[in-house]
C-alpha cells in the first residue's frame, strides 16, 4: 500500500529527515559561531573570537546539548535532540519522533547511522562523504578560529543586507567542495547568519541558519536559538535547553550498536 | 570576565534603545521582510536569450544569459538552472568566462539586440566565485553591450563591444579596453556619438590582432535606423592602439550591422555578415584583407539588426552556422546554406546565442527568443530545456476562479492562461495557450469563463473560445471615410470595471463594444497628436526595411475607465495626450497639456483612475524612447485639471504602471523598468520592493486580486510574481512602523487539509509555488530580536491555548504558518511500518474548525493580539464541520486511550524486568518472568513490534485505531459509513483489551507483597498524568526514558 499522497507532503520520514538533516547543518553553524573582524576578514574574524570567548574556546574538550525541534510545519510537535560531541574527534546525535529514536555518529574516521522513519532499526555505516561532513562538525572552536592554521582561507566581502539588517559578509573556504559564508553583526561581532554550501555528487547544497538568543555558558557566547527557514516548509527552530561545557563522556556511546 | 562582558552588553542595549528611541522609522525594502513574491513561471515556452557561454574543460557547466531575466547558470548541461543574477540589471547584452580560471565570469548587461522592446543595462559585471557574488567593474553608461573576449593569454585584457544609447546620441559607445582586469578603462575605437561597436574579434594565434565592426543605429519612437556613415569594418594589429578601415571586396555603400566569425581551426579565414543595399556573407581568407561576396539567402540576410550571430565550427573551418530567423547550416565555408531538418520537430523561431562544446563539436545550445535548446546531433534535431523562467509579460489579469487564473501576453511567445495554484504546484502543463504572435493584453470575459479576449502586434484582437479552442478575430475596421487605423505594437484591450459587458480598445480613435466585438462603436475622435512626422514606420529598419508595427505611433496606449462611473473614461496616448471624457466619449478634454518637469509628448504608459474619488487619477509617463530614463508618474485630484509629479527620489527605471490599493488610499504600487515600488504615504516616498523578486526585473504591469488581495505583477523577462495576500501592507503605515512588534491582518482563511496532486517531474523542472493554504500569521518587528524567543500562540474562544508555534525574528514583516491543525494525540509506540499509515496517529493533529481564534504575538519587549479568521473552505460548501469535530474527537480520545494503555504495559513490563533482575528469590523471579512473559505478549496484541526488515505487513491495534484516525483528519470530508462502522467496532475492541489489561493488573497485589519480603519498590500502575507529560521523553544515550523517570518519581 502506497502512503497517500497527502501524508507525504505533510509528514513523511523524508520530511522528519530532513528536519534533522536541518538540525545537524545548524549544530555545525553553531559551532562556526565564531565569526567577526573590522574591516579585513581576519579582523572581523578576531573580534568574533573575542566576543564570543576568546581564549576560553581553547579550554573547550567536549560538549553535551539538549534541544528541542519545532517546526511550523508541525506546530504542537516538540521534537527532542541530544547531542554529545569531543572535539575534533566524535559526535553522537539522538533525535526524537513518535518514540523513535534516529541517531547518527561519527567516531574518529568512521561513522554510522540508524533511520527507524524508513524501517531501518539497525545502525549502518556512513559513506566517507557522510562521515567528512559530520566529522567537520566536531571542530568545537569553530572554523572560523583559527582558520589559518586549520589551512582555510577567508576573505571579507564587504556588508550585505541580509535580512533586513547591514552586516559583514565573510566567506570561509573550508575545501574545495565547502564553503561557508558567516554574517557578522558589526555591532556586537556576533555571528547572526550562516551560509554552508556543499557540493556532493557534483550538486550544490545550501543550507543557511539564523542565530539568536545567545547566553553565555562557561565563558563562551553560544546561540541558544537557530532558525532554518524553507519557504514551502516555513520554519523550524532549534531552542537548547541544556548546554554542558566540557562534561565526562563515555567512549561507549560513539560504538556502532551491534545488529539486532 | 563574564560580569565584565555582560555589563558592557546591557551598556550596548541601553545605548541601541536610546537611539532607536529618537530615530523614527520609515518603511524601507527591509519592511518587507518575509511577505515575499512567489515567482509562477511561465517557464514552458521560455523567452528570449542573448547570450550562452560555456566552460570549455567543463561544459556541463554553462551561464546563459536572457533579454529580461538576468544571468542562468547550469552545472548540469542544461537539465537544471539557477538564477545567479538577481541583484543586477536582468538585460544581459554578452558574457565572457576566463577559460583559465573558469568561476571568473563577465557579464555586459543591456542587450544589443536592439529591439523597440529591448531593455537598458547598467555597465558590465563580474564575478570570480562562478556567480555567487558579483561586482560592478564600470562602463555604467553604456546601456547596451554586444560582446566581450579575453585575452586567452592574459585574463586581465579585455575588450568590450559597445553599441551604446540606442534612443539617443552618446559618447559612451565604442571599442573599450581593459589592461587591469576592469579597474581601467580605455576606449580605442571610437567614431562618433551616434556609432558604436557592434562585435570585436580577436586571432587566437595573436591577440594583439583585433577586428571590430562599429555601427551606426537609431531609434525613436516612431523610427528605427540601422545603418549610416559610421558603420565599417576595421582592423588593428597592435592591441588596439591603431585601427584601419578595411573595404576591399566588401560593399561600396553604406553599412549597417556587421557580424563576424573566424573558423578558430584555420583564424586566417574570416566571415561577415554586411548589411548594406546588397547584404549577403562576405568571406576572406587572409585575416580579413580581402573579402569576396558568398550566399545572401534569405536566412543569412535577414534582419541584421536583430539576428548578429554568425558562428564556425571549432574542429571545421568550413562548417558555419547562422542562427536567424531559422538555424542555417553551412559545409562550404559560407557558400550555400540549408536549413536544419529538426527531425519533424519545431525550434522556436528568431535565434540570438550559440554555443558549441570545443570537446564534442556535435554538442549544441541556440538560444531563441523561446529559449534554449539543445543538439547532440550538431544541429539536426533539437531539444528545448523548458525550464528558464524569462517570459517576458506585457500585461498580466486575473480571473475570479478558485483558485484563479492568471493571463497575460509575452514577446514573441504569444498568449497564455494558467492557474495562481495547482496540485503540487504550477508547472509547464498547467500553462494553456490562448494567442499567438507577440502577446499583450489578454482579457478574461468576466461574464462567461470560457470567453478571453488577445491580441497579437498592432491590435489585432481575438475573441477566443476555450470551449473549442478557437478564436475569431474581431479587431475594429474602418469606417467609410475614415483614415487608415493606428493601432500601437502593444494595443490596450480594457475591461469597463463597472460594466461586465463592456470592452474598450483604442487605436487613434477609441472603440466600444457591448456584444463581445460583434460590433464595435467609436466612441472618440483622434485622441493624438496625429503629428504626421511620426507616422513614417514605413520607412523603419533604415537599410532593412522593418515594418512590423514596432513603430506605429499617434496611437492610444492607456484607457483607464473609472471604478466609479460607467461614463467616466481616461485614454493616454504614446505622443503624449491624456484626454478625458465625462459623458461615455461624447466629449474629450486634453488633460495633459500642463505637468511641471514632465517633457512635452511624452508617452503616457498608464492611466489608474481612483477607486476612493472620482476626481483622483494617477498617470505614468516613459519617455526613454528618447533618451531620458528618468521615472515619471503623476497625480490629480481634479480630473486631471492640475497635476503634480509624484517622487522620483530613490526609485530607479523609466515607469511603466501605477496601481493604487484596493482599501488604503495612501498604498501605491509604482512598476519600473527597474523593479517594484511601493509607497505609504501616497507617493511622497517610495521604497523597493525586492523580497523573493529580482531586484531590477522590468516590472510592466500590476493587479491587486479583488478576492484573495493578491498582488499580481507581469514582469518583462521574469515572468509572473505573486505576493499573496498584501493585507497586511495595508496597515503599515508610519505611526504602526514605530511599534517594537505587531500583529498585522491577514485575510480569511479556508479550513482545509490542503489539495495535492502527483507528478512526477524531471531534474530542474520548472515548478512554480502555489499560494499558501496554510493560515498565514504575519507580524511585524521594528527590529532584529537578538536575545529572547518569539511565539506566536494560538487560542480558541474560550481563551484556551490550542498551538504555540515558534516565530522568527527578522526586522520588518515575518511570516509563521499555522498548518490549522491542533496538537496531536499521544499515540501508542511501536514500530515504523513502511507504507503503514496508520502509524503516523501521532503525528497529526485534528483540523480546527470555522471561526475566529485569537493569535498572540510574544515578544521579549512587546505582546500583541489579533484575530484570525477561519472559514468554511469554499471547495466543500456542504460540509458538517461540527459532525466532523465531533467524530474527530472521539477517535483522537480511542488514539489515546490506546496509547496510555501500551505506555502503562510497557512501563509495568520494564519495571518487571528490572525487579526480576534484583530479585533473589527464585520462585519470585520466576513469577515476574512470567507476568513480564504475559505482560509482552499483550502488548503486542497493541502495537506492532516486528523489527524485521522490510514491509512484514504487521497489523495491530495500534494501526486499526490510527488508521481510521488519520484518514479522518487528513480529509476535508466526513467520514464515510464504512469508516464509522469501523469506529464502533473498534471502540467495542478498545474496551475488550482494556479488560483484559484489568485482569493483568489484579495480579499486583500478589506480586508486589512478594517484592516487600524482597524489600524492592512495588510496581506501580503508570498514570496517565505522568504518561502526558513524558510522552516524549527520548530513548536516546545518556538522556532519563520512560523508565527512569518513573522509577525517579516512585522515589519521591
Amino acid at each position: 500500500m502506497d502512503l497517500p499522497a497527502i501524508l507525504g507532503q505533510f509528514l513523511s520520514s523524508n520530511h522528519i529527515t530532513k528536519i534533522m538533516k536541518n538540525a545537524l547543518l545548524g549544530i555545525c553553524i553553531l559551532f562556526t559561531a565564531v565569526v567577526a573582524q573590522a574591516q579585513t576578514a581576519d579582523e572581523i574574524i578576531t573580534k568574533n573570537i573575542a566576543a564570543t570567548g576568546g581564549a576560553a574556546w581553547n579550554t573547550l574538550k567536549t560538549i553535551k546539548m539538549d534541544a528541542t525541534i519545532t517546526a511550523q510545519a508541525a506546530p504542537g510537535m516538540e521534537i527532542p535532540m541530544t547531542m554529545t560531541v569531543v572535539n575534533k574527534k566524535s559526535m553522537r546525535m539522538d533525535v526524537t519522533v513518535m518514540g523513535m529514536t534516529q541517531s547518527s555518529c561519527v567516531d574518529g574516521d568512521k561513522g554510522w547511522a540508524n533511520s527507524p522513519f524508513t524501517g531501518q532499526m539497525d545502525a549502518e555505516p556512513m559513506t566517507a562523504d557522510q562521515v567528512k561532513e559530520m566529522k567537520e562538525q566536531t571542530d568545537l572552536a569553530g572554523h572560523l578560529n583559527g582558520y589559518k592554521e586549520k589551512g582555510y582561507t577567508a576573505e571579507y566581502l564587504g556588508k550585505e543586507d541580509v535580512d533586513g539588517t547591514e552586516l559583514y559578509k565573510i566567506k570561509l573556504v573550508i575545501s574545495p567542495t565547502h564553503t561557508e559564508y558567516a554574517m557578522i553583526d558589526p555591532e556586537s561581532f556576533l555571528q547572526v547568519k550562516s551560509s554552508s554550501v556543499v557540493t556532493v555528487d557534483g550538486k550544490e547544497v545550501t543550507s543557511e541558519s539564523v542565530m539568536s538568543n545567545y547566553k553565555t555558558v562557561d565563558g563562551l557566547m553560544l546561540p541558544h536559538t537557530i532558525e532554518q527557514n524553507n519557504p514551502m516548509m516555513g520554519s523550524s527552530v532549534i531552542t537548547f535547553t541544556s548546554i554542558v561545557v566540557n562534561p565526562n563522556v563515555d567512549p561507549k556511546i560513539f560504538e556502532m550498536p551491534a545488529k539486532k | 570576565m563574564q560580569k565584565y562582558t555582560l555589563f558592557f552588553l546591557f551598556l550596548l542595549g541601553s545605548l541601541a534603545q536610546t537611539v532607536s528611541a529618537q530615530k523614527t522609522v520609515k518603511l524601507s525594502s527591509a519592511t518587507f521582510g518575509q511577505m515575499e513574491a512567489r515567482p509562477i513561471g511561465p517557464a514552458v515556452m521560455g523567452g528570449r536569450i542573448s547570450a550562452i557561454e560555456g566552460v570549455n574543460s567543463e561544459p556541463r557547466t554553462l551561464y546563459v544569459g536572457t533579454a529580461g531575466g538576468g544571468v542562468w547558470k547550469t552545472r548540469t548541461g542544461g537539465y537544471s538552472y539557477e538564477s545567479v543574477f538577481d541583484k543586477h540589471p536582468q538585460s544581459i547584452g554578452a558574457i565572457a568566462i576566463d577559460q583559465k580560471h573558469p568561476d571568473t565570469v563577465w557579464v555586459g548587461t543591456g542587450e544589443s539586440n536592439m529591439r523597440n522592446s529591448v531593455a537598458v543595462g547598467l555597465g558590465i559585471f563580474r564575478t570570480s566565485d562562478g556567480g555567487r557574488n558579483w561586482v560592478k567593474m564600470g562602463l555604467e553608461n553604456s546601456e547596451h553591450i554586444a560582446k566581450i573576449i579575453i585575452n586567452p593569454n592574459n585574463s586581465n585584457v579585455l575588450y568590450v563591444a559597445v553599441p551604446g544609447k540606442l534612443w539617443s546620441d552618446s559618447p559612451d559607445r565604442g571599442l573599450y579596453k581593459t589592461t587591469d582586469g576592469g579597474k581601467t578603462w580605455e576606449k580605442i575605437l571610437y567614431v562618433d556619438e551616434k556609432t558604436g561597436c557592434a562585435d570585436v574579434l580577436m586571432d587566437p594565434r595573436n591577440p594583439d590582432v583585433l577586428w571590430a565592426a562599429t555601427w551606426q543605429c537609431r531609434r525613436t519612437p516612431y523610427s528605427f535606423i540601422s545603418g549610416g556613415p559610421g558603420s565599417a569594418l576595421h582592423k588593428s594589429t597592435d592591441g588596439g592602439k591603431t585601427w584601419r578601415k578595411i573595404t576591399n571586396g566588401l560593399p561600396t555603400t553604406e553599412f549597417g550591422r556587421i557580424a563576424m566569425a573566424l573558423a578558430p581551426s584555420a583564424p586566417d579565414n574570416l566571415l561577415a555578415i554586411v548589411e548594406s543595399e546588397k547584404t549577403g556573407l562576405y568571406i576572406s581568407s587572409d585575416g580579413g584583407e580581402n573579402w569576396k561576396l558568398q550566399s545572401a539567402s534569405p536566412n543569412v540576410t535577414a534582419r541584421p539588426f536583430y539576428f548578429s550571430t554568425l558562428v564556425v565550427d571549432p574542429k571545421e573551418p568550413k562548417r558555419v552556422y547562422r542562427p536567424s530567423f531559422s538555424l542555417s547550416i553551412s559545409n562550404d565555408g559560407g557558400y550555400s546554406f540549408s536549413d536544419a531538418t529538426n527531425d519533424g520537430g519545431w525550434v522556436h523561431s528568431d535565434h540570438h546565442a550559440f554555443w558549441i562544446n570545443p570537446q564534442n563539436t556535435q554538442h549544441i545550445y541556440l538560444g531563441t527568443d523561446g529559449g534554449v535548446y539543445m543538439s547532440i546531433d550538431r544541429g539536426v534535431t533539437w531539444s528545448h530545456q523548458n525550464t528558464l523562467p524569462v517570459s517576458q509579460l506585457y500585461h498580466v489579469q486575473a480571473d475570479n476562479q478558485i483558485p484563479y487564473n492568471v493571463y497575460g501576453g509575452l514577446q514573441d511567445n504569444g498568449s497564455w492562461r494558467g492557474p495562481s495554484s495547482s496540485p503540487g504546484g504550477i508547472e509547464n502543463r498547467d500553462w494553456l495557450g490562448v494567442g499567438g504572435g507577440d502577446g499583450f493584453w489578454v482579457q478574461p470575459d468576466d461574464l462567461d469563463p470560457n470567453i478571453v479576449y488577445t491580441e497579437s502586434q498592432g491590435g489585432n484582437i481575438e475573441r477566443h473560445d476555450l470551449n473549442v479552442n478557437q478564436g475569431q478575430m474581431i479587431q475594429p475596421q474602418a469606417g467609410q471615410g475614415d483614415p487608415k487605423l493606428r493601432w500601437n505594437w502593444n494595443t490596450p484591450i480594457v475591461k469597463s470595471p463597472v460594466n461586465p459587458k463592456v470592452l474598450y480598445m483604442g487605436a487613434q480613435f477609441l472603440f466600444k463594444t457591448t456584444d463581445r466585438g460583434y460590433s464595435w462603436s467609436r466612441i472618440s475622435p483622434d485622441l493624438t497628436t496625429n503629428d504626421s512626422l511620426k507616422q513614417k514606420q514605413a520607412a523603419s529598419g533604415g537599410l532593412t526595411v522593418d515594418n512590423t508595427s514596432a513603430e506605429n505611433h499617434c496611437t492610444i496606449f492607456a484607457i483607464a475607465p473609472s471604478p466609479l462611473d460607467e461614463n467616466l473614461l481616461y485614454v493616454g496616448t504614446d505622443d503624449g495626450n491624456i484626454q478625458v471624457s465625462r459623458d461615455g466619449g461624447k466629449n474629450w478634454a486634453l488633460i495633459s497639456k500642463n505637468i511641471a518637469g514632465l517633457p512635452a509628448g511624452t508617452w503616457v504608459s498608464s492611466i489608474e483612475a481612483s477607486r476612493f474619488s472620482k476626481d483622483v487619477l494617477y498617470a505614468t509617463f516613459d519617455n526613454h524612447a528618447y533618451g531620458d530614463l528618468k521615472t515619471y508618474s503623476a497625480r490629480s485630484a481634479d480630473q486631471g485639471k492640475t497635476w503634480n509629479l509624484l517622487s522620483a527620489e530613490g526609485v530607479q527605471g523609466y515607469a511603466h504602471i501605477i496601481r493604487e490599493d484596493r482599501i488604503n488610499a495612501d498604498l501605491l504600487f509604482l512598476g519600473t523598468e527597474f523593479g517594484l515600488y511601493i509607497s505609504n504615504d501616497g507617493g511622497k516616498n517610495w521604497v523597493l520592493f525586492k523580497a523573493n523578486l529580482p531586484e531590477y526585473v522590468a516590472v510592466r504591469d500590476i493587479m491587486i486580486h479583488p478576492r484573495t488581495n493578491d498582488l499580481i505583477l507581469a514582469t518583462h523577462g521574469r515572468g509572473i510574481y505573486i505576493v499573496d495576500d498584501i493585507s497586511p501592507l495595508r496597515l503599515l503605515t508610519p505611526e504602526l512602523l514605530q511599534k517594537d512588534a505587531a500583529l498585522l491582518s491577514t485575510r480569511p482563511t479556508a479550513v482545509t487539509v490542503g489539495h495535492f496532486g502527483q507528478s512526477f517531474p524531471n531534474t530542474g523542472s520548472y515548478v512554480g509555488m502555489n499560494a499558501p493554504e496554510l493560515a498565514q500569521v504575519v507580524y511585524y518587528l521594528k527590529d532584529r530580536i537578538n536575545s529572547g524567543d518569539v511565539n506566536l500562540e494560538v487560542l480558541d474562544e474560550k481563551g484556551q491555548l490550542l498551538v504555540t508555534i515558534p516565530g522568527t525574528k527578522r526586522k520588518g514583516i515575518n511570516v509563521a504558518r499555522w498548518d490549522m491543525r491542533m496538537k496531536a494525540p499521544k499515540a501508542a509506540k511501536g514500530v515504523m511500518l513502511q507504507g503503514e499509515f496508520g502509524v503516523y496517529a501521532g503525528a497529526i493533529g485534528p483540523m480546527a474548525m470555522p471561526g475566529k481564534y485569537t493569535i498572540r504575538l510574544k515578544t521579549p519587549t512587546a505582546t500583541d493580539d489579533r484575530i484570525l479568521e477561519l472559514t468554511a473552505d469554499p471547495l466543500a460548501p456542504s460540509l458538517d464541520y461540527a459532525k466532523r469535530k465531533e467524530i474527530i474527537g472521539t477517535m483522537f480520545a480511542m488514539v489515546e486511550e490506546l496509547g496510555l494503555l501500551e505506555g502503562v504495559v510497557k512501563a509495568l513490563k520494564d519495571s518487571t524486568d528490572q525487579r526480576a533482575a534484583l530479585v533473589s528469590n527464585k520462585s519470585t523471579k520466576l513469577k515476574l518472568t512470567k507476568y513480564s512473559e504475559q505482560l509482552t505478549a499483550f502488548r503486542k496484541t497493541l502495537t506492532e513490534t516486528n523489527e524485521a526488515k522490510g514491509i512484514t505487513g504487521e497489523e495491530k491495534m495500534r494501526v486499526f485505531v490510527g488508521r481510521i484516525y488519520v484518514m479522518t483528519a487528513i480529509s476535508d470530508l466526513a467520514p464515510t459509513e464504512s469508516t464509522m462502522n469501523r469506529m464502533a467496532f473498534l471502540q467495542g475492541e478498545l474496551k475488550r483489551v482494556q479488560e483484559t489489561a484489568a485482569g493483568y493488573y489484579k495480579q499486583l497485589a500478589t506480586l508486589n507483597s512478594d517484592l516487600k519480603k524482597e524489600k524492592l519498590a512495588p510496581l506501580v500502575l503508570l498514570d496517565k498524568e505522568t504518561f502526558l507529560k513524558n510522552y516524549n521523553a527520548p530513548a536516546g544515550a545518556g538522556k532519563a526514558g520512560l523508565l527512569e523517570i518513573l522509577e525517579g518519581e516512585l522515589e519521591k
